[in-house]
């Protein structure tokens, strides 16, 4: 994988050794897999307790815009925690 | 693209995700129509278009700003912020008004661009990927 002196990453692969998946991609299917799994969980609480107290579909409603809001915090969070760690490799 | 909205490609990466999301949509919606749902696909495209709008705007406005040199500070609160917003506010109408927007077309218009993220964006950022390691 790293063929070239050039690659910022050659050094960091050549400690770890060659990865099977890209790690650069994992790394976007990791912050991005974020928002379906947070607006199920969202979607799937707020409907149960919509049935709960028979209130269909005002807390679903909550609970996905609860969930999209999460998700966006927490990807960004992700998204600089993987920046810090690239940077470190980097190193 | 590799989530940084400081950058011209990430916008645009944005932008392009936008597209392929209501290009897709387009035929759930056709799709829906043909199957006799026409409020849930009315809803849906409503609440889709306003994302997809508040998307783009705030593509072409970060995209301006990242090629300048400079973060736009509005485009970054359109993106993660105001379009939460306008999408509340639709899934609240179409909670409290169901007559004039179906609550499940209104829901999977407030998801689609979020999920197109994530499935449209990924095949796009590893045929990007693949593109680049060739």
């Amino acid at each position: 994988m790293a063929e070239s002196t050039n690659d910022p990453h050659a050094g960091a692969e050549a400690k770890r050794g060659p990865d099977l998946i890209p790690p650069e991609f994992l790394r976007v299917i990791a912050v991005w897999s974020i928002v379906p799994a947070y607006l199920v969980a969202g979607g799937f609480v707020g409907y149960l307790f919509d049935r709960w107290f028979g209130t269909f579909p005002y807390l679903m409603a909550v609970g996905l815009l609860v969930a999209l809001a999460m998700s966006v915090r927490d990807m960004l969070r992700l998204r600089n925690e993987f920046e810090r760690e690239a940077t470190e490799d980097e190193r | 693209m590799n989530g940084d909205l400081t950058t011209t490609a990430s916008w645009h990466f944005l932008d392009e995700v936008a597209f392929w999301t209501l290009g897709i949509s387009v035929i759930g919606m056709i799709v829906a129509i043909g199957l006799g749902y026409l409020t849930f696909a009315v809803s849906w495209a409503l609440v889709l278009g306003a994302d997809v709008a508040l998307v783009h705007f705030a593509a072409r406005r970060g995209g301006r700003a990242a090629e300048a040199g400079t973060i736009d500070r509005g485009a970054l609160f359109v993106f993660a912020g105001a379009r939460f917003g306008v999408k509340a506010a639709l899934l609240v109408l179409a909670a409290f008004v169901p007559n004039v927007l179906n609550f499940w077309g209104a829901v999977v218009g407030a998801v689609a661009y979020d999920l197109g993220l994530t499935i449209v964006g990924s095949a796009l950022a590893l045929r990007r990927y693949a593109g680049n390691r060739r």
